[in-house]
């Protein structure tokens, strides 16, 4: 009995399976549309900004510069003008503007360089920092201070006073010496040693992720 | 989530373990279907089989709802996927030779191979024939080259060329599906029955 | 009966597809906290300055001062009337409640945090969430002698006359102009994305 029934239904089960499959397309149409998160949610976000390690304080990139880091890469986020003034050793200029465009994507989005971002202050820093971290962009830093933080703490160190600890006339000899690598307060006859030490002209090129496209066929 | 390695759940390595996962499930889905005969894969162009169209349509639809649906759970990134480039008159102009092809030989480039496996003597007449088209095509690659490369409209799909929502399109092609899966049968009921 | 057997993996794969998608929908959930601006959008915002508001131009009436340090700092002395909420705290539901709350009753919400700086991110997030009434204190806090001092603080302001550090360099090279050490601009070589050819087809 069960079995002729199942037979019945069974005969039909090319009309059944169509319209499910028709079920399912229309299923597609009638579902409410809702707007989808990127693929860095506003929680991955300010989970990232809670973070302080984004921060590169002026001593620890003062050092990766000096002994010539081959991992970073400085870029300045002022207007031209400003970095043509003065910036740091090896940086490359992206006015804050600019950041999106897509001109300088392969020098920001890429996992081969640490990334250290400054500006004057922090703040532009940070501002971009966030605005490319959203684009899940990775291994992005921002210098703690900016280039005002940079005078401040290597070209013009406070000096201690008497009472500071050890450590603190230690930095202090550090960042003088630092400021020295750096161009500041260097006697006439240490011009040609000074442009000894400006390193070359570093080419390095950039390799992207090579993502191989799936290709179809059968 | 999804798609897994863009998306760097998996590692790159896996495309090629995965892609040949898929490669062993789809040669034996064809010889399953019994693609490996070229009677059955001509039956299409003469009208006594339609098991070709049926089997192709219906995976495309059901890949393509399958894959929305996933979309819409936030299971797969749709706009990650990769869309093939389309290269209008080469398109046409390969389609038809392969149409030919298709006709004449009984087998496409797929199916050849699963026959060749199955040890079918006029499929390696096929093969050597595909390779003799490649040699011919690279050597001659300059005369083609204008075609090759020419009337390229980018990485576009019907969503993007008829400015219809992905949903609708979706819809449509369905119902293309059945009505050509009902037609295909009225069609084969017609047709004196062969064997083979 | 051997046709029967042969749609038989065909019914059991459809089931399993209606099962998956049935599960998938039955256990969604709509995501909260969507994007509402775009990163040019962000971008060209962030560009304004609009954003930050001086002290002095804040209207108590129609303000609500939000101190975006923890909580700590916050006992110690801050701005009259100010609510506190860490910025790790700006998504949690009752937080978004409140801004929500706020936003509808046309307040303006002002941020601060010991400078412009610290209160940045938890309006950056917010603003690209949609909200679009909160502003920042153009101004630096801080405590001093039990009062709480707010200063205003110009941003982005170097230090002036900070290359003249760097003249120590030209005092005997005979009135050359070189300001500061020329620094050697990086080149960095980017490769174009190779376009793969198409391949393939059936």
């Amino acid at each position: 009995m069960i079995n002729r029934n199942l037979a019945k239904i069974l005969a039909n089960r090319y009309i059944i399976l169509a319209s499910l499959l028709l079920i399912a397309a229309l299923g597609l149409l009638l579902l409410p549309a809702y707007q989808k998160n990127e693929r860095v949610t506003a929680e991955d976000l300010l989970a990232k900004v809670v973070n302080p390690e984004r921060y590169v304080t002026s001593d620890d990139l003062a050092h990766k510069i000096i002994t010539k880091d081959p991992s970073i890469l400085l870029i300045d986020l002022r207007d031209e003008k400003e970095y043509a003034e003065y910036s740091l050793t090896g940086a490359l200029n992206i006015p804050f503007d600019a950041i999106l465009n897509a001109d300088y994507e392969a020098y920001l989005n890429q996992g081969q360089y640490d990334i250290v971002l400054f500006s004057n202050d922090d703040f532009k820093a940070d501002q971009a920092w966030l605005i490319l971290t959203r684009m899940d962009y990775e291994n992005l830093h921002v210098l703690q201070g900016g280039i005002k933080g940079w005078y401040n703490t290597i070209l013009n160190p406070p000096e201690p006073t008497e009472n500071m600890a050890k450590e603190a006339f230690e930095l202090y000899d550090f960042r003088k010496a630092a400021a020295m690598y750096f161009g500041v307060g260097i006697k006439q006859h240490n011009q040609v040693e000074q442009q000894d030490m400006t390193p070359k002209k570093v080419v390095i090129p950039i390799v992207k992720k090579k993502k191989r496209k799936p290709e179809g066929g059968c | 989530m999804g798609p897994l390695i863009p998306n760097g759940i998996l590692t790159n390595e896996w495309n090629i373990i995965i892609a040949v996962l898929i490669g062993l499930a789809f040669g034996f889905i064809l010889e399953a279907s019994g693609f490996s005969s070229s009677r059955k894969l001509a039956g299409v162009f003469y009208g006594y089989d339609f098991a070709v169209l049926k089997v192709f349509f219906t995976a495309a639809v059901v890949s393509v709802i399958g894959l929305y649906y996933m979309d819409y759970l936030g299971w797969v990134d749709i706009s990650m996927l990769y869309v093939h480039p389309t290269y209008l008159w080469a398109a046409i102009i390969g389609g038809a030779i392969m149409g030919v092809g298709f006709v004449a030989g009984g087998f496409c480039p797929g199916t050849s191979l699963c026959a060749v496996a199955i040890g079918k003597l006029d499929a390696w007449v096929y093969v050597f024939g595909i390779m003799v088209g490649v040699f011919i095509f690279s050597e001659a690659y300059g005369v083609f080259e204008g075609l090759y490369n020419g009337s390229f409209l980018g990485n576009i799909t019907l969503v993007d060329s008829f400015d219809i929502p992905a949903n609708y399109i979706i819809f449509g092609v369905t119902l293309i599906a059945l009505v050509a899966f009902f037609v295909s049968d009225i069609v084969r009921k017609r047709i004196k029955k062969v064997f083979y | 009966m051997k046709e029967l057997e042969k749609t038989k993996h065909i019914s059991i794969s459809t089931v399993v597809f209606i099962l998956v998608i049935l599960i998938g929908i039955l256990t969604f959930k709509k995501p909260t906290n969507v994007y509402k601006k775009t990163n040019r959008e962000t971008l060209a915002m962030v560009n304004t300055q609009d954003y930050l508001v001086d002290y002095s131009n804040v209207d108590p009436s129609n303000s609500v001062f939000i101190d975006i340090r923890d909580r700590f700092e916050y006992s110690k002395g801050h701005i009259d009337n100010a609510l506190n909420m860490p910025t790790a705290d700006i998504l949690e539901a009752e937080s978004i409640a409140r801004f929500d709350d706020l936003t509808n009753k046309g307040k303006t919400v002002v941020f601060y945090g010991k400078n412009q700086n610290e209160a940045n991110s938890a309006w950056m997030i917010l603003y690209q969430l949609g909200y679009d009434n909160i502003k920042i204190l153009n101004s630096t806090t801080q405590l001093v002698d039990n009062r709480f001092l707010v200063t205003d603080f110009d941003l982005e302001k170097p230090v002036p006359n900070y290359l003249d550090i760097f003249k120590g360099n030209t005092e005997n090279s005979g009135g050359e102009q070189t300001m500061a050490p020329v620094t050697p601009k990086k080149v960095i070589a980017v490769k174009k994305k190779k376009k793969r050819k198409p391949e393939g087809g059936c």
